[in-house]
């Protein structure tokens, strides 16, 4: 990486971490340090939402499951819009009623404590494996590009973020959120130029989208129902409705987002901004990754996209299967350009029939370059089976390092670490904010001054940062980062959606019918994924987990308040 | 904190504000709908 790159990555990120925790001078009291003295307006509302949301498996993964799988993914987002309306009109009205920091004290208002405090446990469970997740997913690409020791980088990234977020809480996230969100979009604008600018000069924007077409990446959206299918319409918009109720409405590292809004109505605003924006911002970070399915038609992409794992085969006794795949990849990626190449001079002399035989014979071509790349991941396994085989979060971030000029490689890598940042801030924000107010003043110590409950939130982001990073040291990859943080949101968000849609809609049923249908649900929901995790799309777990809760409730309730009673 | 509700921007109701969200969801489904059925 040159010095112009290391500037711009320090740089920025110096800046961020400064301007939080210069903003952060004011927060000397409990409702300024976790409420943002309720000050914001809708645009930093809405940016922090995003921010939040936008981790940085987003920039890694998201490019990288476009490449291999194309754009179908943006599918899982189809039901946000619809959830933030319901948010609008039925959680934030309430929450705001009751002047609550946390989502689960409007629990204990409604139901009980034990109802409170399940949900509250909850949240803290799934949320502080993901914290552990959203430093380890960066830190390892990260380190892998950079060539630094992962445990430098999961400190680097986890240090940054308790710096501004342990002194300046609420205030200081949001604040620093505006930026990184503006380096984000900024930097995925830039790379959408870049790669299309990288593309052979005969090649225009228009022939880049016909190649991705023809070779089945432009797979938007499938109305096909199958329960199996992760991607399709119906998962997206049901599943992915239930998934983005639950995380935007329920889970606190959103909550404590739009709850800064200096009214209702900036807190609406601020998530309907995210309503309209979502759906083509991920359309916009899938087509990144398309692009550069397109610019590795024209350009050889190597075999294997982890150095890591090819050096390791260059030392292993599998050095000349390695070069025969080589080779093999190496003929059909010849034969294949040439055959795009044909395709597009077809495609503009109208000749319809002759551009079909050449697309059969180029999609044959990428069934062959699929099977190679296949092949490769069985040898990199084989030389040494601890070598991490799933390369597609290393795509982008390869063709970056390799094909961005200089500055820019050091603004993507900026990217990467802001949305890292931002979403862990978050979530470390929240789940000190949970600790404290949810289990620390309502059990432990319920009389202490504000002084006191702000000391303890300090130590609470702080201790959440720790574990964090160590998480993070004890994580290993699973086979696609960002599928994994949403598989296990999906474990947990049905049971905790069902909870709060029978505390807003279910006005009879009381607390005992919601804790013990709760816990059941919870059980049955993680019985259900050790037993048939193949045979059910993750999104569906979020479906499953809220219906079974309302549906146990309703069965419980006569039951249980009726020995209540007694 | 301020709890009371107001108009949002440019907008006479809430409900209009909402009308604009699922129109765009819907303009952008079928979008993403000839995107696929133009390279189907």
């Amino acid at each position: 990486m040159s010095t112009l790159d290391w500037v711009v990555l320090f740089g920025t990120l110096a800046f961020i971490v400064t301007y939080g925790v210069y903003r952060a001078r004011g927060s000397k009291d409990i409702d300024g340090y976790l409420r943002g003295g309720n000050s914001f307006k809708w645009w930093t509302v809405g940016l922090s939402v995003m921010a939040t949301q936008a981790s940085a498996i987003t920039f890694l993964s998201t490019p990288g499951q476009a490449f291999e799988d194309g754009m179908r993914f943006v599918q899982t987002y189809l039901g946000l819009p619809l959830a933030m309306i319901v948010i609008s009109v039925t959680f934030i009205p309430i929450y705001y009623r009751l002047k609550v920091y946390t989502a689960y004290e409007f629990l204990e208002n409604r139901f009980d404590l034990k109802t409170r405090l399940f949900a509250a446990f909850l949240f803290l469970v799934q949320r502080g494996l993901a914290a552990g997740i959203t430093i380890f997913a960066p830190s390892i690409v990260l380190s892998t590009i950079l060539g630094w020791r992962l445990s430098v980088t999961n400190f680097l990234i986890g240090m940054l973020v308790i710096i501004y977020t342990v002194s300046g809480g609420t205030k200081a996230v949001s604040q620093t959120q505006k930026q990184q969100m503006a380096v984000m979009l900024g930097g995925m604008i830039v790379a959408v130029f870049v790669i299309i600018q990288l593309l052979p000069e005969h090649v225009s924007f228009g022939d880049a989208i016909d190649v991705a077409g023809h070779m089945g990446k432009l797979n938007v959206i499938n109305f096909d129902f199958n329960l199996s299918d992760r991607y399709n319409f119906w998962s997206g918009i049901t599943g992915g409705f239930f998934l983005a109720l639950s995380y935007f409405g329920t889970d606190q590292s959103q909550v404590q987002r739009y709850l800064v809004g200096r009214s209702i109505t900036q807190s609406r605003l601020g998530l309907i901004m995210n309503g309209l924006l979502k759906v083509p911002m991920q359309f916009l970070i899938l087509m990144v990754g398309v692009l550069v399915f397109v610019f590795y038609q024209f350009y050889q992409p190597p075999l294997f996209f982890i150095e890591k794992g090819q050096e390791s085969v260059a030392n292993s006794e599998y050095t000349e299967d390695w070069q025969q795949l080589n080779q093999q990849y190496e003929d059909v990626f010849e034969k294949k350009r040439e055959s795009i190449q044909t395709f597009l001079q077809q495609l503009d002399e109208e000749d319809q029939q002759a551009a079909e035989t050449t697309k059969q014979r180029i999609r044959a071509l990428q069934e062959e370059t699929t099977n190679l790349k296949l092949q490769a991941r069985e040898v990199v396994a084989k030389a040494n089976p601890e070598n991490e085989t799933e390369d597609t979060d290393y795509v982008f971030i390869t063709f970056v390092m390799r094909y961005f000029p200089q500055g820019l490689v050091g603004l993507l890598l900026a990217v990467i670490f802001s949305a890292a940042m931002s979403s862990t801030a978050s979530e470390l924000n929240a789940l000190g904010t949970t600790t404290t107010i949810d289990f620390y003043r309502r059990k432990v110590r319920p009389e202490a001054s504000d002084e006191h409950y702000l000391l303890m939130s300090r130590l609470f982001t702080l201790g959440w940062g720790i574990i964090a990073i160590i998480f993070a040291s004890l994580a290993s990859l699973a086979d696609n980062l960002i599928e994994f943080v949403n598989i296990v949101g999906s474990l947990f968000y049905g049971t905790i959606l069902g909870i709060f849609l029978i505390a807003f809609y279910i006005r009879y049923i009381q607390g005992n019918a919601v804790f013990w249908a709760a816990v059941i649900a919870e059980s049955s929901i993680l019985t259900l994924f050790i037993f048939y995790r193949d045979q059910i799309g993750f999104l569906w777990y979020n479906v499953i987990g809220c219906a079974l809760m309302i549906f146990l409730a309703i069965l419980l309730h006569p039951l249980l308040s009726k020995s209540a009673n007694k | 904190m301020d709890t009371n509700d107001q108009q949002p921007p440019s907008f006479s109701s809430w409900k209009g504000l909402y009308a604009l969200v699922l129109g765009t969801l819907a303009v952008l489904i079928l979008l993403f709908y000839w995107l696929t059925q133009t390279y189907a």
